[in-house]
């Protein structure tokens, strides 16, 4: 057995165990006068603020806290973890206030971009690899512009020693929107590519045929570019994926705590003096 | 040609690293600079070339990182060529952007303030301590609607918590220390006010209480005994508030989930979890019904079986009854059968048996003798009636010479003379007081020789029937005649208004006495009388010789003998409670059906269905087949059935336990569980039994 795949087994493994575990014990305390909520919302509490402080670890690479890696380990199944506690806080129900539907909300979209980023996480760098030289994210604007300009050169010259216009009409009717555009996202994220890819490619294929023989090897050269741009494009799709779900999840998260804590308020101040 | 920002010589590895904040505002053409802003986001491309003026001409000093030297070198300013240069090549200035971690940032952090902000609106804008709210958001922080029974509170939340009206910095000081204010439970039990003072206590019964009057009963043997999440409750938190603990209102009464809500909703493995013996359920494991117990002893069978036959003979003028409903009418509300009363269940019997004046000498009854003056000669074993001797008690000096007297304890004449002429002062003075001042020395003089533990309603209840029954006038008239010689003749001069004022009272003058005879049911001075002995009785019904009776054992003896005058016993059971002291059942049902008790049982709608099962076509015509599916008649006495009256000497039992006083079996759980079952009928044990009790319904278990 492969070491991930027994890792993954292992992990697994156990998250399931507790979550039974868990699960045992709230129905095993549905029978008795013991309601657990404050049992299970403190346990709830303390993992959300150890996911939590993941982040904060990113940001001390120094500290001996163990590797990111270890910590990612632990975000993962601990978070798989809070959710079947959030279950079992809520007594498998649905809240009924506006507040704790609000926190109900936080937590969902919390634990459901974490998912999400799960997902993109393992399943995009995978794609990327498939898609050849990797690019920086924070170049590929650098690097598609430096092909607009070698495209738009090529063109120059070649209408130059031509004394053609075709090619330098066919880039701006049909090629220039492609170049000078910022790629269809979510296109490339479901279909690995454009959808006007294939039909950009058969109009240079129809406009080949009106084109003398030194037009025809820069229309090729041209080519060329423009599968580098378009592949160029798949890449930002899929880093900017790889980026932007945080956007969600770490505002999430951190609204989720203010929240959590002002309900740890309200509830002690409310009910504190419950007896 | 100037050498462009984006050209070859550009090393793209130079500044743009993912942890910037900020990023050349050409990055998003494809062009930027390659110096880049500042940390702080100001664009520095000024910053790339700082021509240099060596007195004659201006110099580039462009770095070879950012694309070295130029060859065509600064410009200098037309007007201050030696002042001012500035390069060519020099990329247009640009407004930084964020990249993108710092955007995240910002977004994190707009987050944050947006979320702090709404809860600190929220958590101050109700504004409690303000009069009038400027903004309130308690709707917001409502864990979810009230149960439609609390829907209607007027007060808002302050009703409930005491938090709702805290000024906002008191309210975070409790969230992490203990409140001051009222417990939450406290303020349920400001409207709740039935459920009593041990409300906190399980069942809302002392705990001790509960403790003894609580026995576990063996559950179906046959039956597993709990189920494996029921043994892991237990184990787990149960038993945890069998004892003494206390326990919150909210500990089974969620509120806050709705107006559809069932706030007293409990499962049955809920109720399990403290109680000492488990089953799995009603019908699998729960105890047989106990026999029914009466408050007055009425055995069905004999009265079918025998007395209804022979009342011709026994009874010329008694009614029989052969149906149920002559006797049993189902209450307003359904829930129980109420019986019709003595004089018209009983009276055509037992009313003469009470009423006895016309009774053979052998055969009357012993009438009450309460007072007794002069001719007191305990020569002949005679004692003194038990209400003088309770009066004289009170003068403590008066006891010892009535032990004296009535014992003959002393052999010298000079004791006996002694002893005897106390006592007749100590009458004296007795019945002085009692004709001037009345009501007030009898409750003075029984206050002080009762238990303090006796239960105040008791002598004020006496008093007050010693009145009524005109006891005070009666003592009057006997005065009069005693002191006078010519007692008879009083007597014979004004008989009718002589009769009036003595009512039930009757003077024997040959004893010097004063007796009392009840001449009807339910007689308030016995009834008064009795319950007045009988909580100050301790070891009834130990017979007097084998046991260090007190005197109130031996009072309660003499009122409550098969021969004593209203024969009230024959029919009223007594019941021994938890402190020990003894109580009459006047009430023809058993005392705790009139608390709230453990168990409840609404007899219309099973009457309804059976009825329905029996004859679908005529309802109400099959009552008396209708009430034997469940009450079935006990024609035989098992060795477990206890008597009703002792063997010894035919006194009153005490054991609850006397099943065979109304003669009937047990109902049978069986008939029960055939729709008491979770998919049909239910098996809750809130369908039957109640949580909140009163302590009364257990006082005589």
């Amino acid at each position: 057995m492969r070491a991930l795949t027994r890792r993954r087994t292992i992990n697994i493994s156990i998250t399931m165990l507790i979550s039974i575990a868990i699960l045992a014990i709230y129905a095993i305390g549905t029978a008795t006068l013991v309601t657990g909520s404050d049992l299970s919302g403190w346990m709830l509490a303390g993992l959300i603020i150890f996911l939590a402080l993941y982040n904060l670890r990113k940001s001390l690479p120094f500290l001996p806290l163990g590797s990111s890696a270890q910590w990612l380990q632990l975000h993962i199944y601990i978070g798989f973890l809070t959710f079947v506690l959030f279950a079992v806080h809520l007594g498998l129900s649905l809240p009924h206030g506006i507040f704790e539907s609000l926190l109900a909300l936080l937590y969902l979209l919390v634990f459901l971009s974490g998912v999400c980023g799960l997902y993109i996480t393992r399943a995009y760098p995978r794609r990327l690899t498939n898609l050849g030289e990797e690019a920086i994210f924070e170049q590929i604007p650098v690097l598609q512009r430096n092909i607009r300009t070698e495209i738009e050169r090529s063109l120059l010259e070649c209408a130059a020693e031509t004394e053609g216009s075709e090619l330098p009409v066919f880039y701006r009717d049909h090629l220039h929107d492609f170049v000078t555009d910022n790629p269809d996202y979510l296109s490339h994220l479901a279909l690995g590519r454009s959808r006007k890819w294939r039909k950009l490619t058969r109009k240079i294929s129809d406009q080949t045929r009106y084109l003398n023989e030194q037009e025809r090897e820069v229309l090729a050269g041209l080519l060329t570019l423009l599968e580098r741009k378009h592949e160029l494009d798949t890449q930002r799709a899929f880093q900017g994926a790889l980026k932007i779900w945080l956007f969600l999840h770490i505002p999430a998260t951190y609204t989720l705590l203010v929240f959590m804590v002002f309900h740890v308020i309200l509830v002690h101040a409310w009910s504190g003096e419950a007896g | 040609m100037s050498s462009s920002p984006s050209n070859s010589s550009f090393d793209p590895s130079g500044y743009q690293l993912p942890q910037q904040d900020w990023v050349c505002g050409h990055l998003a053409d494809g062009t930027p600079c390659p110096i880049g802003p500042s940390t702080h986001g100001k664009c520095l491309a000024n910053k790339i070339c700082q021509p240099a003026y060596d007195g004659t001409a201006w110099h580039c000093t462009r770095p070879n990182a950012w694309g070295g030297r130029c060859q065509d070198g600064p410009l200098p300013d037309a007007a201050c060529p030696d002042q001012k240069a500035c390069c060519p090549h020099q990329p247009l200035a640009c407004q930084p952007a964020r990249s993108l971690r710092n955007k995240r940032r910002l977004f994190t952090g707009l987050a944050i303030a947006a979320s702090l902000g709404f809860c600190l609106i929220v958590l101050g804008g109700s504004s409690r301590t303000l009069p009038a709210p400027l903004l309130d958001t308690t709707f917001v922080i409502s864990p979810g609607p009230l149960a439609s029974p609390h829907a209607a509170i007027e007060k808002g939340c302050g009703a409930c918590h005491s938090a709702a009206t805290e000024s906002t910095a008191d309210l975070l000081q409790h969230s992490f220390v203990q409140s001051t204010g009222d417990k939450q439970s406290d303020r349920c039990l400001q409207c709740h006010t039935d459920i009593g003072r041990q409300s906190r206590h399980a069942h809302s019964v002392d705990p001790d209480l509960l403790q003894k009057t609580t026995s576990p009963r063996p559950p179906d043997s046959e039956n597993p005994k709990m189920t494996m999440r029921q043994f892991l409750a237990r184990t787990m938190v149960g038993h945890r508030f069998a004892a003494t603990a206390e326990l919150a209102c909210a500990a089974c009464h969620q509120e806050h989930r709705g107006a559809d809500f069932d706030l007293t909703r409990l499962s049955n493995e809920q109720c399990q979890s403290c109680h000492q013996q488990t089953f799995v359920s009603f019908s699998h494991g729960h105890p047989e019904f106990q026999a029914h117990r009466s408050g007055i002893r009425f055995n069905h069978v004999r009265h079918f079986e025998q007395h209804y036959k022979n009342y011709p003979f026994l009874m010329p003028d008694g009614i029989a009854r052969t149906a149920c409903s002559e006797c049993h009418r189902l209450n307003a509300d359904g829930s129980s059968y109420e019986l019709t009363g003595f004089q018209f269940m009983c009276a055509s019997c037992h009313e003469q048996q009470i009423r006895d004046y016309n009774m053979p000498a052998p055969l009357r009854l012993h009438d009450f003798e309460f007072l007794k003056n002069g001719n007191l000669d305990f020569s002949n074993g005679e004692k003194l009636p038990p209400f003088m001797k309770l009066m004289l008690g009170a003068d403590g000096y008066v006891t010892e010479a009535i032990e004296v007297l009535e014992e003959n304890t002393s052999s010298e004449p000079d004791d006996l003379d002694d002893a005897l002429s106390t006592l007749r002062n100590a009458l004296n003075n007795l019945t002085k007081e009692l004709t001037e001042d009345g009501p007030q020395v009898v409750a003075d003089r029984l206050k002080s020789v009762l238990e303090d533990s006796a239960d105040d309603r008791l002598v004020p209840a006496f008093t007050e029937a010693l009145t009524v029954s005109q006891f005070f006038e009666a003592l009057s008239v006997s005065r009069a005649e005693w002191s006078s010689e010519d007692g008879q003749n009083i007597e014979n001069k004004d008989s009718d208004a002589r009769e009036a004022s003595l009512g039930n009272w009757e003077l024997i003058n040959n004893r010097n006495s004063l007796v009392y005879r009840a001449d009807q049911h339910a007689d308030p001075l016995l009834k008064a009388w009795i319950d007045l002995l009988a909580s100050q009785a301790e070891l009834y019904p130990e017979p007097p010789e084998t046991a260090d009776s007190s005197r109130f054992d031996l009072f309660l003896r003499a009122a409550i003998s098969p021969e004593a005058t209203g024969r009230c016993v024959k029919c009223h059971t007594l019941d021994r409670l938890t402190d020990g002291s003894l109580r009459v059942n006047w009430e023809s049902q058993h005392a705790h059906h009139a608390n709230r008790g453990f168990t409840e049982f609404v007899h219309q709608p099973h009457i309804t269905l059976l009825e329905n099962r029996a004859n679908p076509q005529s309802q109400g015509t099959n009552r008396e087949g209708v009430c034997a599916n469940c009450h079935r008649l006990k024609k035989t006495v098992n060795s477990d059935d206890r008597p009703c009256f002792l063997q010894e000497d035919g006194m009153p039992s005490t054991d609850y336990r006397h099943a065979s006083s109304i003669g009937f079996r047990a109902v049978r759980k069986s008939d029960c569980v055939n729709c008491h079952q979770p998919q049909l009928a239910g098996d809750n044990c809130l369908q039957c039994h109640n949580y909140h009790v009163h302590g009364q319904s257990l006082l005589r278990r």
